[in-house]
Order: C-alpha cells, then structure tokens, then sequence
C-alpha cells in the first residue's frame, strides 16, 4: 500500500498547486453533511409507524445522539489522530475518512433497517464521526505548505468546502428520501446507502489527486518574508506535544470556542428568534436558515482571504468588535421593528462565525509554523466540541428559561445576546493577550521534513508549477 | 489555467453550485414575507 504513503504523493512539476484545494475541497463537502442531518430527525422517529411515530419509534432527543456523538468524535478524533495525519499525508488520511464516514453511514442504514439504535450510534456516531474527524484536519497542513503566501485563503478553501456540505447534504437527504419513500419505509435507509456510496467517490476523487510539495518548494518569486518583518508570523516550528504547553495555545483556544459558542447559539435559534420577535411565520424563519447557511459557507473564504491581508489578530478583533455590537444591535432591532437589518445582523455575525472557524489554522501556522500545525489544529478543535455544549445552552436553555418566567417572546433572547455579546469580549481578551511563541518551545529536531522552506534557509524552489 | 485543474474546479463546483441553488430557493420565502406587508410583532411590555 505504499501508494498511499505521503512519499508517493509528492507532486512532481507538472502538478499545479491551484489543484489541491479541489482535493480538499471534494472531502469536505461530504463530510460536511453532518450539518445537514437535521432534515432526517423526523423520518427516523417514524421508522416504524412510518406516517406517524409509534412508541417503539425513537424518539427526537435519541435520534439528537446520532449528531451529537458525531461532532464529539470529530473533535477527539481530530485531537488523537492529529499526529498521524500529518505523518501519514493527506492522501491515506482521505482514504481512512472515507472508509469511516461513508462506511459510517451504510453501517447506520443497516442499524435502520434492522430498528437497532445502538447500531446507528456505533456508524453514524461512532465510526462517521472519526471520519469527520480525519477528514476535516487532512488537507490543511497541506494546504498551508502549498500556500505559505496565502495561508488564510488556502484554508479558507477547505472550511468553505465543509460549509457547502451542509448545502448539499440536507438537500440531498430530501430528495433521496422522497425518492426511496415507500408504504413501508421512510427511505432513510436507502439514503444513506446512496449517499455513502455517492460520498465515497467525491472523497477518492480528492485523496487520489492529492499531492504534497517536495521539501523546499515554494511558490515561483516568492520568499518568506524575514522574522523581522512580522512577530507574529514564525519562521520557526513547535512540535504539538510542545504546542499545547504554550499560553498561546489555550488563548487560540478560547478564541475559537468563544466565537464558535456565540454563533452556534445564534444558528440553531434563528428561525425561532425571527418568528418570536417580528411575528413571522415559520416560512420566513426557514427562509432565514436557507441565507445564513448561504452566508456561513461564503463567510468561510472571504473572511479567511482577507485575514492574509489584515493577520490573523486583526481579523480577529473585526469578529470579536465588529460581533459584539452586532450582538447588541439586535434586541434594538427587535424594538423598531426592522426585520430586514435583524436579517441582514445575523447574516454578518454567520459570515463571521464562519471565518473563524476557516481562519484558525492560519493563525496556528503563524503561531506554531507547519511542522505539526495539522496535529495542532486537532488539538483545537476540542474548542468547537465545548462549543457544541455552551452555545446552544446559551441561548436555547435560557431563552426558553426566560419565556418560561413569563418574559413576553420577543424579549426573551435579550439576556442570552447579552451573555454571547459577554463571550466576545472574553474571546477579545484572549486574542489581545497573544503574543509569538517563547523560542524555548522552539522545535529543535532534523526532522522538518514537510515543513514550510523557511525551515531550511537556503532551500531551492523546486517541484511543482505556481 | 491548466485545463486539468479548470476540469476539477468544475467538478466541485457543480454540487456546490446545487446546494447553494437549493438554499437560495429555501432562503426565496424571507425576501417574499419580508416584503409583504408585516403582521404586527408581540407587544413590548410597557
């Protein structure tokens, strides 16, 4: 199997680097159907009674395990395999995703077939979600090394593809599921079986045109610029191991768990917060899912390309200032009635959100160099799996808390906006207070294979086309 | 561009390109509802 080795896939000259990101790209928009999965809730809790949901049926908190479990292991796979990934490439790291996210799925169709929950948790959950895992954190070392003049914009790329997934994915699920629907099936089953076979070949597509860069490539005409030009982007290289010692770590990590915590709240609430505050109807609130979707995906790249332009800190402090009175827009809003600068709000905070997520690893690039910035990336990503838990008890726990106390519904988010609007401002302290790296985590090793040339003073650019 | 690397450009984008077409069909009801005249939000407590 040596063909899947990261030594197998170095690019030679005729491969272009403008190509790789079309591998990242057709990974991540499958496995970023988990965002999608939503529009299966229903049908699963009626696998049985079909028309309506008998009491062996599963229930809307059991099925709400299926993703859960998934997102949790994206993060912990993400966190234990990292170091694997960045020795293994990105072209068996794709491969391993897809057996796991797409075997993950035809496991579950089995589990559904059968009506065994703990079958369906085990694939979608379990084995799916260490696909997700691998899947999201495969190309962005790569991409990083292909782009050192662009970092945000190369993994902009990638975390755009994962956005559109979620495009994709629940469109997909419906029309499969009407499609397969029958008397005596609600067709999640049959879709899952198509999708996993659909996915698969979108996802050896991107691992079998994957390609590293030979070491010491880099981009025609361009240098790394020197130390002195810019503090906060390092020439040099921390181990993961080392990186998470570092106060700059846990900073970053706060960073993307604060602003991933505000927006998640804000996502799963925003068809409900239209209707309660403006009146509208249930239409209108899916409408307004539909566009920030569209805004999440599209936020991913712009936000990350322009952090190439403004660093990585400052794009930062955009989304924390620029978030935080956005936050505190929206009950004023609310009171003059304009239900279209509510829209266009929570479209900008979406976008925002987004980018965060898009832009971290270029920030970690900067921070910790390309040595083992894959592996480091998965270690931050546990940010996004406690996001997961504070953001929707946020704003879903507290909103319902407040309605519950008898707060009129149109008012009853104000307290939950202000707390994220609090998050921010803690998101903006930690991202102020980083500073570069202290060289006593510097990587010392002679093993910086991989690693962007500006490890190697002197190094020829060589391999591949610009 | 490399006519190769156009090729997977376009491959990639055709999916992404139907997903965003379904989100923009799914987003049509707010630009309609938010043109139409609204009904009256909840009252804010005096």
């Amino acid at each position: 199997m040596g063909f899947l080795d990261r030594d197998a896939t170095i690019a030679d000259a005729s491969y272009s680097r403008w190509q790789f990101p079309t591998a990242a790209i057709a990974v991540q928009m499958c496995i970023g159907e988990i965002y999608g999965f939503s529009v299966f809730n229903v049908p699963l809790t009626r696998a049985l009674g079909i028309t309506k949901s008998l009491p062996e049926d599963w229930t809307i908190p059991m099925v709400g395990w299926f993703y859960s479990l998934g997102l949790i292991m994206l993060g912990l796979s993400a966190a234990v395999f990292g170091k694997w990934v960045e020795r293994s490439g990105p072209r068996k790291t794709m491969l391993a995703s897809m057996l796991c996210f797409c075997g993950g799925l035809w496991i579950s169709a089995l589990g559904i077939y059968w009506h065994n929950y703990w079958v369906v948790l085990f694939g979608y959950g379990f084995v799916g979600g260490i696909g997700l895992g691998l899947g999201y954190i495969a190309p962005v070392s790569t991409l990083i090394k292909w782009f050192p003049d662009r970092p945000g914009m190369a993994t902009g790329f990638a975390i755009m593809g994962f956005g559109g997934g979620a495009l994709i994915g629940g469109p997909l699920g419906v029309e499969l599921m009407n499609r397969f629907k029958t008397a005596t099936s609600v067709g999640v089953a049959e879709a899952f079986l198509v999708m996993g076979a659909l996915y698969s070949i979108s996802m050896m597509v991107g691992a079998f045109t994957a390609r590293v860069p030979a070491v010491g490539w880099k981009p025609e005409g361009w240098t790394a610029p020197p130390q002195s030009a810019n503090l906060m982007i390092t020439q040099s290289h921390v181990a993961a191991d080392e990186a998470i010692k570092t106060p700059q770590f846990w900073l970053l990590w706060v960073v993307l768990c604060m602003n991933v915590s505000a927006g998640i709240g804000i996502l799963g609430q925003a068809s409900l917060m239209v209707q309660d505050m403006f009146g509208a109807t249930a239409a209108i609130g899916g409408g307004l899912v539909g566009l920030l979707s569209i805004f999440n995906m599209v936020g991913r790249f712009f936000w990350s390309s322009t952090s190439d332009l403004t660093g990585r800190k400052g794009i930062y402090i955009v989304y924390f200032v620029l978030g935080l009175i956005l936050y505190l827009m929206i009950p004023w809003t609310q009171k003059s009635g304009g239900v279209l600068i509510f829209v266009a709000v929570t479209c900008i905070i979406i976008s925002m959100y987004g980018g965060g997520f898009a832009t971290i690893p270029a920030y970690l690039r900067d921070m910790f160099g390309t040595y083992q910035v894959g592996a480091i990336h998965g270690r931050l990503i546990t940010a996004w799996s406690m996001a997961a838990i504070i953001g929707p008890q946020v704003i879903n726990y507290i909103s319902a808390a407040e309605k519950a106390a008898g707060v009129p519904k149109d008012l009853a988010y104000n307290k939950s906006l202000y707390i994220c609007a609090g998050m921010l401002i803690v998101g903006l302290i930690a991202n102020l207070m980083v500073r570069p790296v202290d060289h006593k985590h510097h990587y010392k090793g002679a093993d910086l294979a991989g690693a962007s040339p500006a490890a190697k003073p002197g190094a020829a650019p060589i391999g591949a086309r610009a | 561009m490399n006519p190769k690397v156009l090729f997977f450009w376009v491959l990639v984008s055709l999916p992404l390109g139907w997903g965003l077409y379904q989100s923009v069909q799914k987003a049509m009801p707010l630009f309609q509802g938010v043109n139409a005249p609204a009904k009256p939000g909840p009252a804010a407590p005096k």
